[in-house]
């Protein structure tokens, strides 16, 4: 046998239905915006489905490669070997070829098998393909907007949040560090959605994605709400799903403003944190509770939609403060906010999103007496909150 | 046959020719669309398969809701675009829809 | 339905085509093929076919035509050409295996081994013709690409072809791009299959079966040929299973069928390139799309009239949903074809029969009640659904007259138009009293042939050959 390496990849970029593939037009694109003396190998590659490259240190060629064609974000992947992805594909249980959709904005076709071709590159598990795949299609479902989310200035990006006892079967983390670094399941599969976005829809950075800023969740943003510190329904439940389902569920959120403290802390946060672009448009925001503030609420009495209804009536921004922002202030009376925002503005308060159900509320974090909550702000329209209960085989 | 010699037989190197062709057809643009459906001349066509004959008295309904002045050309004005007449319906095609003064066309069915 | 659209786009009038979800693949590949990949298209959300009435309004109501009205009123993206290797390109370097996995895994092998196409095997084949390597014999939809000499070659390398087979191989992708042939139609969901034929002097020089077991693997010319021809259509013609083939079930190549000219020459019968105007002698291979079929097993009878009315059940028996093409979704252009193993005809040919009278017979009495046709053709299968009788259609000029002779539901109606529908081959097992139909699939593969132009020199070439 040789000793050279010999890595038999398939390719995780996309071609539109129409056959171009989608690296011509982000090569004009980058092209414009400089992009090309950092990532040299933009467009240049086999139009082919599967690329051999030899050894020495073949895993290393491949990173290099995949990252100056553009294919990464910024971090090292696992090369998408045709062995790994065929075991990603049988995990995942749907056929290679199955077509899920175009993504937005670049309309590259995703099937089965460039989604799970994204899935190794992020580092997945084989287990974790049947949560990718529900994401991929909560992506791609009209409700989502992934033109907007991809090319807003916006800094939103997919928040995904596991509900049920696969959560603790894939080791997906709910408690201490929940939101952070160390746990497979949740870097990888939140990564696989993000690389999707950018391998299929062509959602570059400063190329086609135009977001000021952008923010670190866009590596990933995913985590499993807690079974045992919740008090209340969960939320597969208030969902209409069984409680022996899995779901996950996918909105769109802002930064990850973390909140020390409990519901007035968090109101307050929510008040002053969301924007009037925000309240322009509506939409569903995200807010999680920490253990020790969940047993303080469960135990005066106070059910989850009481919590949603304190929430919402206490992140009030007073008309005074609201003009100050940016809409207003700039744009007066040139934009028609929605009759809630209307109506709060004339009576002296505006609360942060419409109704009480428009808070998507978990219980997930550390159990310190110190509470670490969060809230997510959200962005665009239409409003969104898809759930996608999860077909496993047999995990 | 000793493993060395074995694999060295199975070890010969072959340089591989791409087995398709060249892709010849020059990218022709698309016809300018209008600027709105309101007071136009939509013609329908078909290949008479796959209930073209029930959905496209809905799709006339659902455009005509949208625009109250449009107006329609039934498909058996052209013909069948999957039958043995296929070539010359569609080399009339220009002709036939110049006459009609069709301003959109809808086409179906591809299932 | 698209290429109508296209042909609309071109005029200067703006096109919208609904599709359904199962055929966007289908459909956007083949609008690539008509130089507009960004033609318009509006989705129907499932398959038409199993939606209720209700279900379909409200599919249409909600998705089809917001998208037909953007398709027709919004700006559409300008198209752009997409790079590709070049035609002579050398595209992977390995061995047998690597070659063959790359070439799997990339689409471009139908799960068999090839033969790894390297340049001295594709001169070998260069050798056995005149034209030059880059000449152009056509250009195949849907992918729209150039068939030329060289890659005829290289897929006849990967196929497991002789060099001497070039010549072959040639005309049939001749025969292929032939406008008439209509390969576009070949990724189609009833997954018909192309059945090859040869005449001439070439089926001895290349060592064609046409004795028994004509259409089984086992002799190489017959065999491979039969395998190039799927090979081209995937890489050149660009049908890919999943993809824009999109037959239910399929069939994989067949070999091709060798007509035993022994016995033709014996009983004065002509062979089946005569239909298309050539002689006995010439080098010829045709080329049309089946479905099924069956072996009409022993043909019992010492006269043909005895034989015959076996044989015209036959036909009936094998003909159902194909009756469209004779009414319906075309006109006339449903020719099925029986092949006689030698003995079958010897014996008509002896009673003084010749294949014409034969195909005169079998067309006066392969017949079946109207009713029974349109049954068929409408309440089976919904392929047509004028509402019209077919009694009305010839009244029409919509079908033949042959169709409107009287209104009786009865009354007995051909499966053809004309005798000379029926195709007659002979070939098989010459000491066996079996025949073989094959069903026609109409205007979707219609029976087209082309000579075969040999090298000069073919006798030694052919001789100097392996």
């Amino acid at each position: 046998m040789s000793e050279a390496e010999a890595l038999w990849v398939l390719l995780p970029t996309a071609q539109r239905a129409s056959g171009e593939w989608i690296d011509d037009t982000l090569r004009t694109r980058a092209d414009e915006q400089g992009m090309l003396d950092r990532l040299t190998q933009v467009a240049a590659f086999p139009r082919q489905r599967v690329e051999v490259v030899r050894g020495p240190n073949a895993s290393g060629q491949v990173n290099e490669m995949f990252y100056r064609r553009g294919w990464t974000d910024g971090l090292p992947i696992v090369p998408p070997t045709t062995n790994r992805v065929d075991a990603m594909l049988r995990a995942g249980g749907q056929q290679r070829n199955l077509v899920l959709g175009e993504a937005d904005p670049l309309k590259g076709v995703v099937t089965v098998e460039k989604v799970a071709i994204n899935a190794v590159m992020a580092g997945c598990e084989d287990d974790h393909m049947p949560v990718v795949l529900a994401a991929a299609q909560a992506l791609l479902e009209p409700e989502f907007n992934l033109r907007g989310v991809q090319t807003t200035d916006e800094n939103v990006t997919p928040l995904l949040i596991l509900s049920g006892s696969l959560a603790k079967r894939l080791h997906m983390n709910s408690r201490f560090g929940a939101l952070g670094p160390g746990w497979r399941a949740n870097a990888a599969i939140g990564r696989a959605v993000r690389l999707i976005m950018h391998n299929l829809g062509g959602g570059w950075p400063a190329a086609v994605a135009f977001a000021g800023l952008g923010q670190p969740g866009r590596y990933s943003l995913c985590l499993a709400e807690d079974e045992e510190f919740n008090p209340w329904e969960s939320l597969r439940e208030e969902l209409g799903f069984a409680a022996d389902d899995d779901v996950l569920l996918v909105q769109r959120a802002e930064s990850v403003v973390n909140v020390t403290g409990g519901l007035d802390d968090l109101a307050s946060v929510m008040a002053s944190a969301t924007s009037s672009f925000s309240r322009l448009h509506g939409g569903i925001v995200a807010v999680i509770i920490a253990p020790y503030v969940a047993k303080l609420l469960a135990d005066e009495g106070k059910s989850k939609a009481d919590v949603k209804a304190y929430l919402h009536a206490n992140s009030m921004t007073t008309t005074e403060e609201f003009k100050k922002s940016w809409i207003p202030s700039r744009l007066a009376g040139q934009t028609k906010f929605p009759r809630w925002v209307r109506a709060g503005l004339e009576a002296g308060w505006v609360p942060a999103v419409e109704k009480p159900e428009d808070i998507t509320v978990i219980v997930a974090g550390g159990d310190i007496p110190i509470p670490q909550c969060a809230y997510m702000p959200t962005w665009g329209f239409p409003s969104c909150r898809i759930a996608k209960k999860i077909e496993t085989a047999s995990i | 046959m000793t493993d060395e010699i074995y694999s060295a037989q199975f070890s010969a190197q072959f340089s591989a020719l791409w087995p398709r062709g060249e892709k010849t057809v020059e990218i022709a643009p698309l016809a300018p669309r209008l600027d709105t459906l309101e007071g136009k001349t939509v013609a329908f066509m078909w290949d008479y398969l796959f209930r073209g004959d029930e959905i496209f008295p809905i799709l006339e309904a659902e455009l005509s809701a949208a625009y109250p002045n449009m107006n329609f050309i039934g498909y058996s004005t052209f013909g069948s675009t999957h039958g043995s007449n296929e070539g010359q319906i569609i080399a009339d095609l220009p002709q036939t829809l110049a006459d009609n003064k069709v301003d959109a066309l809808i086409s179906g069915m591809g299932c | 339905m698209l290429r109508a659209s296209a042909a609309a786009e071109a005029a200067g009038v703006p096109s919208s085509s609904l599709v359904c979800d199962g055929f966007l693949g289908q459909g956007a590949t083949t609008a690539v093929g008509l130089g507009l990949p960004n033609l318009p298209m509006a989705k129907v959300p499932g398959h038409v076919d199993t939606q209720t009435d209700n279900e379909l309004r409200d599919n249409l109501t909600s998705v089809t035509v917001q998208a037909v009205i953007e398709n027709l009123t919004a700006a559409q993206p300008a198209a752009i050409m997409i790079p590709e290797p070049g035609v002579r390109d050398v595209v992977m370097e390995g061995s047998f295996e690597e070659i063959n996995r790359f070439f799997y895994e990339n689409g471009w092998s139908d799960g068999l081994p090839i033969v790894p196409p390297t340049r001295a095997k594709v001169d070998a084949f260069l050798a056995f013709t005149d034209l030059p390597a880059d000449h152009i014999l056509g250009k195949l939809l849907p992918d729209n690409r150039h068939a030329t000499i060289w890659n005829v070659a290289v897929n006849g390398v990967m196929a497991g072809c002789r060099p001497q087979y070039m010549p072959v191989l040639v005309a049939l992708a001749e025969a292929m791009a032939d406008p008439g042939y209509g390969v576009e139609h070949s990724g189609n969901t009833p997954g018909a299959e192309t059945l090859i034929t040869i005449n001439g002097p070439i089926i001895k020089d290349l060592e064609f079966n046409y004795e028994q077991g004509a259409l089984r693997d086992g002799f190489q010319a017959n065999t491979t040929i039969g395998r190039w021809w799927r090979l081209y259509l995937r890489n050149v013609a660009g049908f890919l299973l999943h993809q824009n083939d999109k037959g239910t079930f399929g069939n994989t190549w067949r070999v091709v069928l060798a007509e035993n000219e022994d016995v033709l020459s014996k009983i004065d019968w002509p062979p089946h390139a005569a239909d298309f105007g050539h002689s006995r002698g010439d080098n010829v291979v045709t080329i049309s799309r089946f479905t099924g079929g069956d072996v009409i097993a022993s043909v019992f009878g010492q006269k043909p009239e005895d034989m015959l009315p076996y044989l015209a059940d036959a036909l009936i028996s094998q003909t159902g949903w194909q009756l469209i093409f004779t009414v319906g979704m075309a006109d006339g252009s449903y020719t099925p074809l029986l092949v006689l193993s030698p003995i079958l005809a010897e014996t008509m040919a002896k009673a003084g029969w010749s294949k014409d009278d034969v195909r005169q017979w079998l067309f006066d009495n392969a017949r079946i009640p109207a009713k029974k046709f349109e049954q068929y053709i409408t309440e089976y299968t919904n392929f047509y659904s004028g509402g019209r009788s077919m009694f009305e259609l010839a009244q029409l000029g919509k079908a033949n007259a042959l169709y409107g002779e009287s209104q009786d539901p009865d009354r007995l109606v051909p499966l053809v138009c004309d005798p000379m529908d029926i195709q007659i081959c002979v070939s098989g097992d010459p000491g066996r009293t079996n025949a073989q139909v094959f069903s026609h699939n109409g205007i979707l593969g219609f029976p087209t042939a082309r000579a075969i132009r040999l090298p000069n020199d073919w006798k030694n070439k052919l001789a100097g050959a392996g």
